[in-house]
Order: C-alpha cells, then structure tokens, then sequence
C-alpha cells in the first residue's frame, strides 16, 4: 500500500510560469529537498499541494487557510495575467501506488472578459495500464484516487507546515488533543459508548423515579422525596457540567501561568543576553574599523617619510652614492692638482709672515730685498693672495647637489633594513584583529542562541515583561477562585449526594417491593456501567498518552542530539479538565527553557512523528511526508539531524526548505547545503535535491521560478 | 652651474606616462587625494603611482622607453612630488647608474650647459623607461591575475616578489 | 478501536469484580460474540453494538430494559 510521488509540476501557478514541462520536478524515495529562499516559490509549491489534496491554499497576507476557488486570481502567475488573454493554471502530480500510476491535474481555465477573468475548475485523472493513459471519469472513483495519495485521517499530520503545527498538537487544548488521540487510536466510537451510557443511566434513573411515584402515588410524603430526588439529581447534573466549565478555564489559567512564569524567569536571561550580544557589536564594529583604517593605512606607509615601505631591499644603494661621491670628491681633487702645478715647498710662510713681507719689502725665505712692485715682491704678493683667486678646478660645482641628496637619504640607511620585519609585523597585526573578530562574531551568535532560548525576540522589551508581570497576577488569582469554585461545587454534589443517600433510605423504609426493588437495581447497574465505560476510557487515554510520550521522546530526543544546550525531555501532563500539557524539563523535572520557537517546533515535530509511527509499527510511512518545513530558528544540527531520523520514519519526504539558501554563493547554497548534497552525492542521504532560482529580477509581478536539479 | 640650477634643471621637468596606461593608474589611483591615503588598493596621488611603477621597474631592471610616435601623457612637475625623501631616493637610484647611460659624475663637473642639458633630459627619460617596464608589468598583472588588487597588501606583495 | 477491542478493554475494569462480584477467571472466559450468563456483561455488550451499530439511544434503552432486564 505504499505511494511515491514521481513528480509534481506546475502551470502558471503563483512565480511558476509556463507549461508543465517547464515546471516539473521529479521526486524518489527518500528525502526530496526543494531549496528555496522566500518569494522563490517555495510556499507556493506547498500551496500546490495543498489545493490539490484538500481544495485549500494557504493565504500569506490574510495568514490563513482559504478555500482555493476563492483564490484563483491570486494563484494565477502574474507574467500570464499581464502578457496572455487566455491560459490555464495547474498543478500535476503523478504517483505511483504498488503497481498502479496515476496522474492527477487540478486546472482552472483563464479567460479575459472584457476587464475580468472568467474561470473554470477542471479535474483531470489518468491511470496508466499497459503503459496506456485511460481517463478516470467517475467522480466517485476520482475522489478516492486522490485520497490515495494521502488518507484523509492522516492529511493532517502527513502535510505539515510550519504555521499549522502549533493547533495540530496543542495537545492543551480540546480540539488539537482529540485530534491526536483520534488519530492515533480512534477511540471516537469509545467516546460516543460513554456518552450513550451517561444517557442510559439518566433513562433508567427517571424510569426508577416514574416507577416509584406511580407506586406510591398516593403517598404524598414519597412523592415529595422523589420530587426532591428529581431535583437534586438535576442539580447534581448542572453543578458537574459547570464544574467542567471550571477545570476547563483553571487549566487555562494554569497554562498561562506557567508559561508568563517561564517568561518573567527568563527576562533577566534575556536583558543579560541582550546586553552581551550589544556589548560584543559594539566590539565588533570597533575592531573592524580599526582594521580597515590598518588595511587604508598600507598605502600611506608605502610612502612614509622616516620608513617608507616602497623602499624595501634598497639600501645598498645609499652607501654606494656615499661611494661615489667621495670617489668624485677625491677625482675632483686629483683633477685639481693636475691643472694647477704651482706648489709651495714645505715650510712655506703663512699669511701674517706673508703680510709683513709685503710691508717690509723684504723675503723672509731666501733673506733678499723685495722693492714693491718688484717681480720678487709681486711674487709674495701672489702667494699671498692665492686663496682669494683660487682658480676653480672644474667647470661645474654640483657637490651641493650629491650633499643635497644624501642628506635627504641618509637617514633610510637604518630605516631601510628593518622594512622587512615591520611589514611582516603589521601584517601579523591584522591577522590578529581578523581572528580577533571571527571569535567575537561566534560569540555573539552565541549570546543570540542564548537569548532565544530565553524567549527573547525583538518585540521583548521591557512594556511586555510589565504587562506580564499584571498578566501573572490575574492568573494567579483565577486559578485561586476557580479552585475554590470548584471545591464548592464538589461540597454541593457531596451534600446533595449525602442527602439523596437519606432520601433513598427514607424512601425504601417507607415503601418498597421486589418489583421497585428491581427498577432500582436497574438503575444502580447502569450507573455502575456508566462508571465502567469511563474508567475504561480514562484507562485507554491514559494508556495511548503513555505510549505518544514514550515514542515522542525517542524522537526528541534523536532530534536534539548534538544541540548545544540539552535538549532535556518532554513531559506529559494531564490536566484536570482533561486535556494534556506537554512541556519540555531538564533532567530534574525543572523548566528547561523559556519560549524559545526552536524547541517549541522540536516538540511538535517530535510529537508528530510520534503519531506517524505509531501508526505504523515498526515499517516506514507508506505515504509522502511533504513539508514547508518549520525549520526556521533551529541550528545546523537539528536539521542535519532530522535528515538523518526522515529516512527511517518516512519512506518518501519531500521537504521545502530557505535554510539551505544562500543567494549569494555561486551555487545558492550555504556551507550545510553544500554538505547535505554531498552526502546525498554519496548515497548517505536518499532522494533529490532542487534549488528554485527567479529568473527575471524585474518586479515582483513578474517574478518567475525556474528550478536547477542538482540531485536526481 | 652649481649643484641648485641642476637640481632646478631636473625639478622642472614633467616625466610622462604611456596613454595605453591611463586606464590603469586611473583605476589604481585616486586623483587629487592629498592626505595620501587612498582606499586601501589605490594610490593616494598620481605621483606615488608614478613613483611606485619606477621601483617595480626598476626591481625588474627593465625598462620600456617612450617611443616618439607613442601618445603620453605629463605628469605633476618633478620638483613638487611628494614625499621629498622618496623622490631624491629616486633621483639616487638614477645617479649610481648614470655611467650605464652614458654619463660620469667627474665628467659632468666639467660638462657645458649643452651637455648638461641633454644629461637632465636622458636622466629624465630614463626614469621614464623604468616608470612604463613598471606600468607594463602592473597592467599585466591587473589584467591576468585582477584578484590580487582585492587584497589590501597588494603592492607590499607586488614589491617582495622581488625580494625573494 | 473496534467493538471487540472495546469490549476486551471494558471486561479489564475491576468494578465488575468489585460492584457486581464476577469472580476474575469468570470475565477472562467471557466471549464478545458468545451469550454471558450475567446481565450486567449483556448490557455491556448492548451499548458497544448498539454504538456500532449507529442505533438510537432509545432503541438500546429498550433492549437492555425489556430483554436484558426483562422490565
């Protein structure tokens, strides 16, 4: 009895324009995973499904389920409705069930008509014999092929999105908890024996009653006992449905406590863990900005004036211009002496000596006279005023110029050699601020894990905790009076039960015979019986919660592995108006975590695939599992760990899911993407995996999907 | 002529650049920056791009003269590049190789004006051959490996390549 | 659940034992299908078929006060 979808195709449906050739995605056993970012068409697959299976969509701005016919205009892909006066919408799923291949196609036919559409709803099914298509024509054998796909009992839990999961298995509230039960052990007709026998025994206890008044109806004391019996067994009957009335509203009251008290246990968690992540931001964006003005700096460093980087291994350069001066310095000198033969032997007189030979007209050197004007004394003259017309050895002076220079440089000849190490020192610097920075990011996505898990969301903030602190109160107070309304009741039925004991004496003292003595056997045995189908019932609920606790643990439990706070486990509690509260605790039966989203949907995913596998026994789900996936706000783990779980629960999942998505890596997935596909490349992972691409970035009314398989 | 009116001499001078580079060093360069820092893969002025492409040339000890028929553009006047340390460093560099084209310190002492003349003008195109080798050898690089611009260290990796 | 099953659950209540004084080997013979010698496990039988059944409450009334009960 098993069903695998072979594929699933779309016809100008929402952001998939085009035939159904164009949109067709083929799915296996196993896990089928459609990866798609919002707006890429991946609620609008869902909503395919949904209004192919159930005659229903999911309306994103009404955020609600709606009937599909009153949808057609908003399902019509926008490219269609703006370039074509005439085109089909639909959704095709082809399935296979043991041997049999059916295709189903819901379509609706679209044509202008004047300023607006007309429409009609067709539905075409085919089954495939001998590798012939022959048309299915009876509605009836129509409606049943499609519940091939998926039971009706099961539609709920088989077909799973993110939004719906909450009322599903609020397990704390009648509808969801009836619900669960049902599903899991169809104990509807149980519950209807109950009701049945409840009728019985108010039957027989007005036959007793009518019994005995026509007996005694002579009596007026006995009449007036059975009177007062009527009317006390009214009363009782009233008082215990109000008191139901009562547990009902105490356990609300009761939840809503329990779950402000999580809450306001959680605002100090939440105002650290705010803080922390704040403080770690600001952190952030300093050692970013001081890393870029490091990374902007690296140009002006090229260029700086005492160590400029653009210099590097250059320094022998300036001691071999240091070189070359000093070798024209001495070249200049030996030009000099060249040219100028004139010497003065040793021990020539200096300019004072000089001076006074000049005035003395006399030689000192050689002791002879020296007139003025003399060649002798024109002679001294010359040596003596040789300084002052000192010929110039060469055209050119530029030793300012070389001077200039080396000046300028010189100081590069220490700055120079260090370049090397200062430019391995800096770039070490900026390692470290980058690693610096990647720990600080971890950090914080830390403190954000922590703060969820304290409940927090960006609407926390200090007005709620108020408002929750007043809501505290009240339904502290509420649960005070309910109980105390509820003590009184039960006093009242005790009372009034006490008295009818009396009356019921009274009565038999006064009057009895075998043939009222039967009538009033009759009536104690029903209500005896009607006892007995109660407790039969509370038994078997009692019984199946048990067992829904035991297999949604284990796969709670399966499901948090690896997650980086415990995961702890869940716990069922009945509730005094006959509902089941289902918390998460630690391991000491403490509260574990406030209201985080993530652990919350763990619990509910935990708890639907218990009811799945119960249904099954020990073998896979025989029918598709298809799910918007509520993965949102879960770690890589969870979902590397629910890829691992799918395979053995379900023998075909096909799962949309954004948390793959990344836009702007090459191949639109993130790092887990990429990992999930490699371990279905691998055969780790069964089944296919797509990623729906948009294809024209213009407005969204022309959005259009096209998908790329990378796994077959 | 002293050492200042030849410092002049060559202060004046405006060493170009081949047009086919102009993309280049507009893309590496941000005009007008004064403070010199530009974005991190850029150069804060002209002239440290100029400057910059002289080392890379000269480093590979190649050079790539202007052609007369080639289009060049100017750059800013010699004298008033920045920083001034830097900018005599280069004048040095050329100075230790002046014999290689054709020029002794000694033999510049005693050189006439002509002389020098055409010394400063061959100095300058000189410069210009390592400058262009330098622009031809970045422009390869941007065009073949453009990846290496994204790393702030681009022009530290650039110049120890070098040094290896 | 089905009849059956709710009937074999039922048999299980230890008010049977209790209140009606059914020995406990008695209710672990007792057949859905096969006639009980208590009345009590008849009237049991009667609700579960007649719920089955789709009867009326009035209708199960009847036969467990006139045939059962013989009232």
């Amino acid at each position: 009895m098993a069903t695998i979808i072979k594929s699933v195709s779309f016809q100008n449906f929402y952001n998939y324009y085009g035939s159904f050739d164009n949109n067709t995605y083929y799915f296996k056993e196993g896990i089928n995973i459609v990866n798609a970012d919002n707006n890429m068409g991946k609620s609008k697959f869902y909503n395919g499904i949904l209004w192919l299976l159930k005659d229903t969509v999911y309306d994103s701005d009404l955020k609600r389920m709606v009937s599909a016919s009153s949808s057609f205009p908003k399902m019509a892909s926008g490219k269609a409705l703006n370039e074509e006066t005439n085109f089909d919408i639909g959704v095709k799923i082809v399935f296979v069930e043991n041997a049999d291949k059916y295709s189903v196609s819901k379509i609706v036919q679209f044509k202008k008509d004047g300023g607006s559409w007309k429409t009609n709803e067709k539905l075409d099914i085919l089954q495939t014999i001998d590798n012939r298509d022959i048309p299915v024509l009876d509605v009836a054998d129509k409606e049943k092929i499609i519940k091939k796909i998926i039971p009706a009992e099961l539609m709920n839990y088989a077909l799973l999105q993110g939004e719906s999961m909450e009322e599903l298995v609020d397990l704390s509230s009648h509808n969801g908890l009836s619900s669960t039960i049902e599903a899991l052990a169809g104990i509807k007709n149980l519950i209807e024996i109950c009701d049945i026998s409840k009728d019985l025994s108010q039957k027989t206890r007005k036959l007793s009653n009518d019994k005995e008044k026509e007996i005694n109806s002579t009596n007026q004391k006995i009449t007036g006992l059975i009177q007062e019996r009527e009317t006390l067994e009214g009363r009782i009957e009233s008082t215990k449905t109000q008191i139901e009335i009562y547990n009902t509203e105490l356990s609300e009251a009761k939840k809503k406590k329990e779950t402000l008290e999580a809450i306001l246990l959680n605002a100090q968690n939440r105002e650290k863990f705010r803080g922390v992540q704040q403080a770690l931001q600001n952190e952030i964006k300093r050692l970013k900005d001081e890393k870029d003005n490091k990374e902007k700096s690296i140009t002006s460093l090229l260029f700086s004036e005492s160590s400029p980087w653009i210099l590097m291994g250059l320094q022998e350069q300036i001691s071999l211009f240091d070189n070359r001066r000093q070798e024209l310095t001495a070249e200049i000198a030996t030009q000099k002496a060249i040219n100028n033969p004139i010497k003065l032997p040793e021990g020539s007189p200096d300019i004072p000596s000089l001076q006074r030979m000049i005035r003395t007209h006399i030689c000192e050197v050689c002791g002879r006279p020296a007139p003025e004007n003399s060649e002798p004394w024109q002679h001294i003259k010359m040596i003596m005023e040789r300084p002052a017309n000192k010929e110039k050895s060469t055209k050119n002076d530029f030793g300012s110029f070389y001077s200039g220079i080396q000046t300028t440089v010189g100081s590069f000849s220490l700055s120079i050699p260090k370049i090397a190490s200062v430019v391995q020192q800096y770039r070490e610097k900026i390692d470290n601020l980058e690693d610096l920075i990647n720990q600080k990011e971890e950090e914080k996505e830390t403190a954000q894990y922590e703060f969820l898990n304290a409940g927090g969301s960006e609407s926390n903030s200090d007005v709620t905790d108020k408002q929750n602190i007043s809501d505290y109160t009240f339904a502290e107070k509420t649960i005070e009076k309910k109980e105390e309304d509820i003590r009184r009741a039960e006093k009242s039925i005790k009372d009034w039960n006490t008295r009818l004991k009396q009356i019921e004496g009274e009565i038999k003292g006064i009057s009895t015979s075998s043939e009222i003595e039967n009538y009033r056997n009759f009536k104690e045995t029903m209500v005896s019986i009607e006892y007995i189908f109660h407790n039969s019932k509370e038994r078997t609920f009692n019984r199946i919660i048990e067992q829904l606790n035991t297999n949604a643990n284990e796969k709670y439990i399966e499901l948090t592995k690896g997650n980086l706070s415990a995961g702890g486990k869940l716990v069922f509690q009945p509730q005094t108006d006959g509902t089941v509260q289902v918390s998460i605790k630690n391991i000491n039966d403490g509260e574990l975590t406030g209201l985080g989203t993530g652990f919350q949907r763990m619990k509910q995913l935990s708890i639907i695939m218990a009811i799945i596998s119960s249904k099954i026994g020990n073998k896979q789900f025989d029918y598709p599992f298809i799910s918007d996936a509520p993965f949102s706000e879960f770690g890589d783990n969870f979902i590397n760990n629910f890829f691992k779980i799918a395979p053995n629960v379900f023998k075909q999942s096909i799962i949309f899911i954004k948390e793959l998505y990344d836009p702007a890596s090459e191949n639109y997935l993130n790092d887990l993407g990429r990992k999930i596909l490699k371990k279905m490349e691998n055969g780790e992972i069964p089944g296919t995996f797509y990623v729906n691409i948009i294809e024209e970035k213009a407005d969204t009314t022309n959005l259009v999907t096209k998908n790329k398989c990378y796994k077959g | 002529m002293d050492g200042s009116q030849l410092r002049d001499l060559i202060g004046q001078k405006r060493p170009r650049y081949k047009e086919q580079y102009r993309a280049l060093i507009d893309s590496i360069s941000k005009k007008g920056d004064t403070s010199g820092k530009g974005d991190f893969s850029s150069f804060g002025a002209y002239y440290q791009t100029y400057m910059f492409a002289f080392i890379v040339g000269y480093k590979l000890g190649k050079q790539n003269f202007i052609q007369s028929n080639e289009k060049t553009n100017d750059f800013f006047v010699f004298s008033q590049w920045s920083p001034t340390s830097i900018r005599d460093y280069i004048v040095m560099l050329l100075l230790n190789k002046s014999e290689d084209f054709g020029f002794k310190w000694i033999e510049l002492e005693n050189a006439s004006t002509e002389t020098i003349d055409t010394f400063v003008t061959e100095f300058i195109r000189q410069m210009e051959g390592y400058a262009n080798a330098g622009f031809e050898y970045l422009q390869n690089k941007w065009d073949n490996e453009n990846m290496k611009f994204r790393n702030p260290f681009v022009f530290v990796n650039l110049l120890e390549e070098f040094d290896v | 659940m089905t009849a059956e099953e709710i009937f074999q659950e039922v048999i299980k209540s230890p008010e049977l034992q209790s209140i009606f004084q059914i020995s406990k080997e008695d209710l672990e013979q007792e057949n859905f299908n096969a006639k009980s010698d208590y009345p009590v496990v008849e009237i049991i039988k009667a609700v579960i078929n007649g719920q089955e059944n789709h009867r009326g409450k009035d209708a199960i009334f009847q036969t467990i006060q006139k045939q059962i009960m013989q009232l």
